[in-house]
Protein backbone atom coordinates (compact mmCIF):
# COMPACT_ATOMS: atom_id res chain seq x y z
CA UNK A 1 0.00 0.00 0.00
CA UNK A 2 1.22 3.71 -1.13
CA UNK A 3 3.17 5.99 1.70
CA UNK A 4 -0.19 8.27 1.69
CA UNK A 5 -2.85 5.83 2.42
CA UNK A 6 -0.84 4.32 5.30
CA UNK A 7 -0.71 7.91 6.13
CA UNK A 8 -4.21 8.43 6.39
CA UNK A 9 -4.56 5.38 9.08
CA UNK A 10 -2.24 6.43 11.43
CA UNK A 11 -4.75 8.03 13.57
CA UNK A 12 -6.94 5.04 13.62
CA UNK A 13 -3.53 2.67 14.18
CA UNK A 14 -3.08 5.09 17.37
CA UNK A 15 -6.72 4.44 18.48
CA UNK A 16 -6.25 0.81 17.52
CA UNK A 17 -8.85 0.63 15.63
CA UNK A 18 -7.70 -1.02 12.66
CA UNK A 19 -8.37 -4.90 11.42
CA UNK A 20 -5.32 -6.79 11.95
CA UNK A 21 -4.35 -7.44 8.42
CA UNK A 22 -4.23 -3.16 8.38
CA UNK A 23 -2.41 -3.19 11.56
CA UNK A 24 -0.12 -5.53 9.90
CA UNK A 25 0.36 -3.28 6.71
CA UNK A 26 0.49 -0.26 8.80
CA UNK A 27 3.36 -1.45 10.96
CA UNK A 28 5.53 -3.59 7.76
CA UNK A 29 5.58 0.18 6.15
CA UNK A 30 6.51 2.07 9.47
CA UNK A 31 9.50 -0.07 9.35
CA UNK A 32 10.99 1.68 6.21
CA UNK A 33 9.58 4.74 6.40
CA UNK A 34 10.73 7.47 8.91
CA UNK A 35 8.42 10.47 8.13
CA UNK A 36 5.18 8.07 8.93
CA UNK A 37 7.07 7.18 12.29
CA UNK A 38 7.36 11.12 12.98
CA UNK A 39 4.19 11.67 12.04
CA UNK A 40 2.59 9.04 14.87
CA UNK A 41 4.81 9.90 17.36
CA UNK A 42 3.96 13.44 17.02
CA UNK A 43 0.48 12.52 17.14
CA UNK A 44 1.31 10.31 20.44
CA UNK A 45 2.89 13.21 21.82
CA UNK A 46 0.14 15.72 21.34
CA UNK A 47 -2.50 13.36 22.48
CA UNK A 48 -0.50 13.08 25.37
CA UNK A 49 -0.04 17.11 26.27
CA UNK A 50 -3.66 17.46 25.98
CA UNK A 51 -4.18 14.71 27.99
CA UNK A 52 -2.25 16.58 30.39
CA UNK A 53 -4.60 19.57 30.16
CA UNK A 54 -6.85 17.66 32.53
CA UNK A 55 -7.43 18.47 36.11
CA UNK A 56 -9.16 18.89 38.93
CA UNK A 57 -12.78 20.68 38.38
CA UNK A 58 -13.28 23.35 41.17
CA UNK A 59 -16.25 22.27 43.52
CA UNK A 60 -18.80 22.79 40.90
CA UNK A 61 -22.11 20.72 42.94
CA UNK A 62 -21.28 23.19 45.76
CA UNK A 63 -21.97 26.15 43.98
CA UNK A 64 -24.79 24.79 41.77
CA UNK A 65 -26.83 23.02 44.53
CA UNK A 66 -27.55 26.44 46.31
CA UNK A 67 -28.64 27.63 43.21
CA UNK A 68 -31.17 25.16 42.25
CA UNK A 69 -34.60 25.95 42.46
CA UNK A 70 -36.96 23.89 44.21
CA UNK A 71 -39.77 22.44 41.37
CA UNK A 72 -42.09 19.67 40.40
CA UNK A 73 -41.70 16.70 37.93
CA UNK A 74 -40.51 18.29 34.86
CA UNK A 75 -42.96 17.62 31.73
CA UNK A 76 -41.17 14.69 29.32
CA UNK A 77 -40.86 15.61 25.70
CA UNK A 78 -41.42 12.78 23.57
CA UNK A 79 -40.75 14.71 20.20
CA UNK A 80 -36.92 15.15 19.26
CA UNK A 81 -35.66 18.50 20.09
CA UNK A 82 -34.76 20.80 17.53
CA UNK A 83 -31.35 20.27 17.68
CA UNK A 84 -31.82 16.51 17.56
CA UNK A 85 -33.34 17.04 14.32
CA UNK A 86 -30.86 19.80 12.57
CA UNK A 87 -28.13 16.92 13.61
CA UNK A 88 -30.48 14.21 12.03
CA UNK A 89 -31.02 16.08 8.78
CA UNK A 90 -27.37 17.53 8.23
CA UNK A 91 -25.87 14.22 8.52
CA UNK A 92 -24.06 13.83 5.51
CA UNK A 93 -25.67 10.24 4.82
CA UNK A 94 -29.20 11.96 5.39
CA UNK A 95 -27.64 15.08 3.18
CA UNK A 96 -27.05 13.15 0.27
CA UNK A 97 -30.21 11.30 0.61
CA UNK A 98 -31.97 14.45 1.02
CA UNK A 99 -30.33 15.52 -2.35
CA UNK A 100 -31.39 12.66 -4.32
CA UNK A 101 -35.10 12.55 -3.14
CA UNK A 102 -35.73 16.20 -4.14
CA UNK A 103 -33.94 15.77 -7.67
CA UNK A 104 -35.89 12.97 -8.35
CA UNK A 105 -39.02 15.03 -7.02
CA UNK A 106 -38.31 17.67 -9.14
CA UNK A 107 -38.03 15.71 -12.45
CA UNK A 108 -40.90 13.64 -11.51
CA UNK A 109 -42.47 17.19 -11.60
CA UNK A 110 -41.51 18.54 -14.33
CA UNK A 111 -40.99 15.49 -16.72
CA UNK A 112 -45.06 14.85 -15.92
CA UNK A 113 -46.13 18.19 -16.70
CA UNK A 114 -44.30 18.43 -19.63
CA UNK A 115 -45.28 15.21 -21.26
CA UNK A 116 -49.02 16.04 -21.96
CA UNK A 117 -51.86 13.45 -21.75
CA UNK A 118 -53.46 12.50 -25.55
CA UNK A 119 -56.70 14.62 -24.53
CA UNK A 120 -54.69 17.69 -23.53
CA UNK A 121 -53.23 17.63 -26.67
CA UNK A 122 -56.37 17.35 -28.67
CA UNK A 123 -58.13 19.87 -26.43
CA UNK A 124 -55.15 22.15 -27.23
CA UNK A 125 -55.19 20.90 -31.23
CA UNK A 126 -58.72 21.98 -31.32
CA UNK A 127 -58.49 25.30 -29.06
CA UNK A 128 -55.50 26.92 -31.42
CA UNK A 129 -56.84 25.71 -34.79
CA UNK A 130 -60.24 27.24 -33.48
CA UNK A 131 -58.66 30.29 -32.83
CA UNK A 132 -56.70 30.39 -36.15
CA UNK A 133 -60.15 29.34 -37.72
CA UNK A 134 -61.96 32.11 -36.46
CA UNK A 135 -58.79 34.70 -37.50
CA UNK A 136 -58.81 33.25 -40.94
CA UNK A 137 -61.99 33.20 -41.84
CA UNK A 138 -62.63 36.97 -40.84
CA UNK A 139 -59.49 38.16 -42.18
CA UNK A 140 -59.55 35.97 -45.67
CA UNK A 141 -62.50 35.79 -47.90
CA UNK A 142 -61.52 31.55 -47.85
CA UNK A 143 -60.50 29.76 -50.60
CA UNK A 144 -56.65 29.99 -51.20
CA UNK A 145 -54.67 26.99 -50.83
CA UNK A 146 -51.30 29.05 -49.41
CA UNK A 147 -49.60 29.91 -46.76
CA UNK A 148 -49.22 33.24 -45.90
CA UNK A 149 -46.03 35.34 -45.11
CA UNK A 150 -46.06 34.45 -41.38
CA UNK A 151 -45.67 30.51 -42.84
CA UNK A 152 -49.05 29.91 -40.73
CA UNK A 153 -51.54 27.99 -42.98
CA UNK A 154 -54.69 29.81 -44.26
CA UNK A 155 -58.33 28.95 -43.31
CA UNK A 156 -58.85 26.29 -45.46
CA UNK A 157 -55.71 24.19 -44.94
CA UNK A 158 -56.87 24.64 -41.01
CA UNK A 159 -60.06 23.10 -41.81
CA UNK A 160 -59.04 20.49 -43.70
CA UNK A 161 -55.83 19.51 -41.02
CA UNK A 162 -58.79 19.93 -37.94
CA UNK A 163 -60.87 17.00 -39.94
CA UNK A 164 -58.10 15.18 -40.82
CA UNK A 165 -56.72 15.28 -37.02
CA UNK A 166 -60.20 15.06 -35.42
CA UNK A 167 -60.60 11.94 -37.68
CA UNK A 168 -57.22 10.39 -36.20
CA UNK A 169 -58.08 11.06 -32.63
CA UNK A 170 -61.34 9.84 -32.56
CA UNK A 171 -60.12 6.32 -34.48
CA UNK A 172 -62.64 7.66 -37.04
CA UNK B 1 12.03 -2.91 14.25
CA UNK B 2 12.38 1.12 15.53
CA UNK B 3 12.80 1.61 19.11
CA UNK B 4 10.10 4.46 18.94
CA UNK B 5 7.91 2.11 17.63
CA UNK B 6 8.11 0.32 21.15
CA UNK B 7 7.36 3.29 22.62
CA UNK B 8 4.31 4.34 20.91
CA UNK B 9 2.78 0.58 20.90
CA UNK B 10 0.56 -0.22 22.14
CA UNK B 11 -1.85 2.34 22.19
CA UNK B 12 -2.86 2.85 25.94
CA UNK B 13 -5.68 4.51 27.16
CA UNK B 14 -4.80 7.65 28.86
CA UNK B 15 -7.43 8.73 31.03
CA UNK B 16 -9.44 6.21 33.29
CA UNK B 17 -13.02 6.46 32.52
CA UNK B 18 -14.67 7.98 35.50
CA UNK B 19 -18.15 8.30 33.92
CA UNK B 20 -18.87 4.39 33.04
CA UNK B 21 -19.31 3.56 36.92
CA UNK B 22 -22.41 4.00 36.35
CA UNK B 23 -24.76 1.09 35.13
CA UNK B 24 -27.12 2.14 32.32
CA UNK B 25 -29.36 1.30 35.21
CA UNK B 26 -28.46 3.51 38.17
CA UNK B 27 -28.01 6.53 35.12
CA UNK B 28 -31.23 5.64 34.42
CA UNK B 29 -32.68 5.89 37.91
CA UNK B 30 -31.36 9.31 38.79
CA UNK B 31 -32.29 10.80 35.65
CA UNK B 32 -36.10 9.84 36.43
CA UNK B 33 -36.00 11.18 40.05
CA UNK B 34 -34.48 14.27 38.76
CA UNK B 35 -37.53 14.70 36.50
CA UNK B 36 -39.28 14.14 39.04
CA UNK B 37 -37.50 16.89 41.04
CA UNK B 38 -35.12 15.16 43.24
CA UNK B 39 -32.29 17.37 44.33
CA UNK B 40 -30.51 14.86 45.76
CA UNK B 41 -30.71 13.02 42.82
CA UNK B 42 -29.15 16.49 40.72
CA UNK B 43 -26.72 16.03 43.27
CA UNK B 44 -25.62 12.59 42.64
CA UNK B 45 -25.59 13.39 38.75
CA UNK B 46 -23.76 16.65 39.04
CA UNK B 47 -20.47 14.94 41.50
CA UNK B 48 -20.78 12.35 38.83
CA UNK B 49 -20.09 14.17 35.96
CA UNK B 50 -18.76 17.59 37.54
CA UNK B 51 -15.05 16.56 36.33
CA UNK B 52 -16.08 15.53 32.79
CA UNK B 53 -18.43 18.60 31.98
CA UNK B 54 -15.82 21.15 33.78
CA UNK B 55 -12.22 19.43 31.62
CA UNK B 56 -14.74 19.21 28.11
CA UNK B 57 -15.44 22.99 28.75
CA UNK B 58 -11.81 23.83 29.74
CA UNK B 59 -10.38 21.84 26.64
CA UNK B 60 -13.05 23.42 24.40
CA UNK B 61 -12.73 27.40 26.24
CA UNK B 62 -9.11 27.14 27.48
CA UNK B 63 -9.46 29.33 30.09
CA UNK B 64 -10.51 27.60 34.01
CA UNK B 65 -12.96 30.78 35.09
CA UNK B 66 -14.75 30.16 31.49
CA UNK B 67 -14.89 26.50 32.22
CA UNK B 68 -16.59 26.78 35.94
CA UNK B 69 -18.76 29.20 34.65
CA UNK B 70 -20.01 26.91 31.62
CA UNK B 71 -19.73 23.60 33.92
CA UNK B 72 -22.58 25.79 36.27
CA UNK B 73 -24.77 27.23 33.56
CA UNK B 74 -24.74 23.65 32.19
CA UNK B 75 -26.12 21.37 35.09
CA UNK B 76 -28.44 24.86 36.20
CA UNK B 77 -30.07 24.37 32.54
CA UNK B 78 -30.08 20.44 33.04
CA UNK B 79 -31.89 20.89 36.15
CA UNK B 80 -34.68 22.70 33.88
CA UNK B 81 -34.54 20.81 31.39
CA UNK B 82 -33.56 17.34 31.88
CA UNK B 83 -37.14 16.48 30.28
CA UNK B 84 -35.65 16.71 27.03
CA UNK B 85 -33.64 13.51 27.47
CA UNK B 86 -36.00 10.86 26.22
CA UNK B 87 -33.39 7.58 26.95
CA UNK B 88 -32.57 7.49 23.38
CA UNK B 89 -28.97 6.93 23.84
CA UNK B 90 -26.91 6.82 26.65
CA UNK B 91 -26.78 10.07 29.65
CA UNK B 92 -23.60 10.60 29.33
CA UNK B 93 -23.13 11.46 25.52
CA UNK B 94 -26.09 13.43 25.39
CA UNK B 95 -24.82 15.80 27.98
CA UNK B 96 -21.63 15.81 26.50
CA UNK B 97 -23.20 16.68 23.23
CA UNK B 98 -24.65 19.52 25.34
CA UNK B 99 -21.50 20.97 26.49
CA UNK B 100 -19.59 21.04 23.22
CA UNK B 101 -22.65 22.55 21.70
CA UNK B 102 -22.72 25.13 24.13
CA UNK B 103 -18.79 25.64 24.71
CA UNK B 104 -18.45 26.46 20.79
CA UNK B 105 -21.68 28.88 20.86
CA UNK B 106 -20.34 30.55 23.65
CA UNK B 107 -16.88 30.90 21.65
CA UNK B 108 -18.41 31.71 18.55
CA UNK B 109 -20.43 34.70 20.42
CA UNK B 110 -16.99 35.55 21.72
CA UNK B 111 -15.10 36.24 18.89
CA UNK B 112 -18.07 37.98 17.58
CA UNK B 113 -17.88 40.53 20.24
CA UNK B 114 -13.80 40.65 19.94
CA UNK B 115 -13.98 41.25 16.47
CA UNK B 116 -16.63 44.08 16.56
CA UNK B 117 -15.57 45.98 19.81
CA UNK B 118 -11.64 44.95 18.84
CA UNK B 119 -10.82 44.28 22.58
CA UNK B 120 -8.02 42.26 23.09
CA UNK B 121 -8.27 38.83 25.06
CA UNK B 122 -5.57 39.10 27.80
CA UNK B 123 -6.54 36.02 29.68
CA UNK B 124 -3.85 33.02 29.21
CA UNK B 125 -5.84 30.18 27.32
CA UNK B 126 -4.84 26.81 28.67
CA UNK B 127 -3.16 28.02 31.52
CA UNK B 128 -0.88 25.53 32.59
CA UNK B 129 -1.51 24.03 36.43
CA UNK B 130 1.68 24.13 38.40
CA UNK B 131 2.09 21.15 40.53
CA UNK B 132 5.84 20.32 39.21
CA UNK B 133 8.92 21.13 40.32
CA UNK B 134 10.28 24.31 38.84
CA UNK B 135 12.54 22.77 36.26
CA UNK B 136 10.19 19.98 35.33
CA UNK B 137 7.88 22.58 34.82
CA UNK B 138 9.98 25.49 32.86
CA UNK B 139 10.70 22.38 30.24
CA UNK B 140 6.68 21.67 30.06
CA UNK B 141 5.95 25.55 30.15
CA UNK B 142 7.19 25.62 26.86
CA UNK B 143 5.95 23.04 25.39
CA UNK B 144 2.41 23.71 27.04
CA UNK B 145 2.81 27.15 24.99
CA UNK B 146 3.18 25.96 22.24
CA UNK B 147 0.52 23.58 22.39
CA UNK B 148 -1.64 26.12 23.50
CA UNK B 149 -1.49 28.42 21.01
CA UNK B 150 -1.54 25.76 18.20
CA UNK B 151 -5.00 25.10 20.19
CA UNK B 152 -6.42 28.41 19.90
CA UNK B 153 -5.41 28.31 16.69
CA UNK B 154 -7.35 25.07 15.68
CA UNK B 155 -10.94 25.11 13.68
CA UNK B 156 -13.55 24.54 16.30
CA UNK B 157 -14.95 21.57 15.61
CA UNK B 158 -11.26 20.20 14.89
CA UNK B 159 -10.65 21.26 18.73
CA UNK B 160 -13.30 19.51 20.24
CA UNK B 161 -12.78 16.21 18.78
CA UNK B 162 -9.54 16.44 20.26
CA UNK B 163 -11.14 17.51 23.22
CA UNK B 164 -13.14 14.63 23.25
CA UNK B 165 -10.80 11.77 22.52
CA UNK B 166 -7.42 12.96 23.29
CA UNK B 167 -8.41 14.39 27.09
CA UNK B 168 -11.33 12.64 27.83
CA UNK B 169 -10.56 9.41 25.80
CA UNK B 170 -14.34 8.55 24.42
CA UNK B 171 -14.38 5.59 22.29
CA UNK B 172 -15.37 6.72 18.15
CA UNK B 173 -18.80 5.04 18.41
CA UNK B 174 -19.28 7.21 21.30
CA UNK B 175 -17.71 10.50 18.77
CA UNK B 176 -20.37 9.59 16.64
CA UNK B 177 -23.07 10.28 18.94
CA UNK B 178 -21.86 13.02 20.66
CA UNK B 179 -20.88 15.14 17.08
CA UNK B 180 -23.36 13.54 15.00
CA UNK B 181 -22.05 11.69 12.59
CA UNK B 182 -21.08 8.17 11.55
CA UNK B 183 -17.85 6.09 12.86
CA UNK B 184 -16.09 6.38 9.37
CA UNK B 185 -16.49 9.92 9.22
CA UNK B 186 -15.36 10.04 13.40
CA UNK B 187 -12.27 8.29 11.72
CA UNK B 188 -11.52 10.82 8.96
CA UNK B 189 -11.90 13.82 11.29
CA UNK B 190 -9.85 12.69 13.93
CA UNK B 191 -6.74 12.14 11.57
CA UNK B 192 -7.41 15.90 9.94
CA UNK B 193 -7.96 17.26 13.51
CA UNK B 194 -4.56 15.67 14.34
CA UNK B 195 -2.75 16.29 11.18
CA UNK B 196 -3.87 20.28 11.99
CA UNK B 197 -2.67 20.22 15.19
CA UNK B 198 0.77 18.63 14.25
CA UNK B 199 1.14 21.11 11.42
CA UNK B 200 0.19 23.99 13.80
CA UNK B 201 2.98 22.38 16.92
CA UNK B 202 5.42 22.63 13.77
CA UNK B 203 4.70 25.85 13.06
CA UNK B 204 5.27 27.49 16.52
CA UNK B 205 7.73 25.20 17.41
ZN1 LIG C 1 5.24 6.53 4.99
Amino acid sequence: MSHNRIQKQLSAYLDDQLSPESRARVETHLSSCDECVEMLSDFQRNRQSIGALRHEAPPIAELVLPQLPDRGPVRRSFLPSIEEIRQWIFRPVMGGTFAVVSACLLFALVYFNLTPTSDDSLDLYLSEHTQYSVYYSTQSDGATDSIDSNGIPSATNVEDDTNFFLGVYLGD
Amino acid sequence: MYSILEEILPAVPLNTQVADTLTKEQEKDLVVRCQDGDKHAMEALILHYQQWVYNIAYGILGTREDASDMAQEVFLWLWENIGQFRFRSRFSTWLYRIVTNRCINVKDQKKRRQTDAMEIDDSQPWAPIDTETPEKSVLRLEQREILQKALTELKDDYRQVLVLREMQDLSYEELAEVIGCSVGRVKSKLHEARKALRELVLQFS
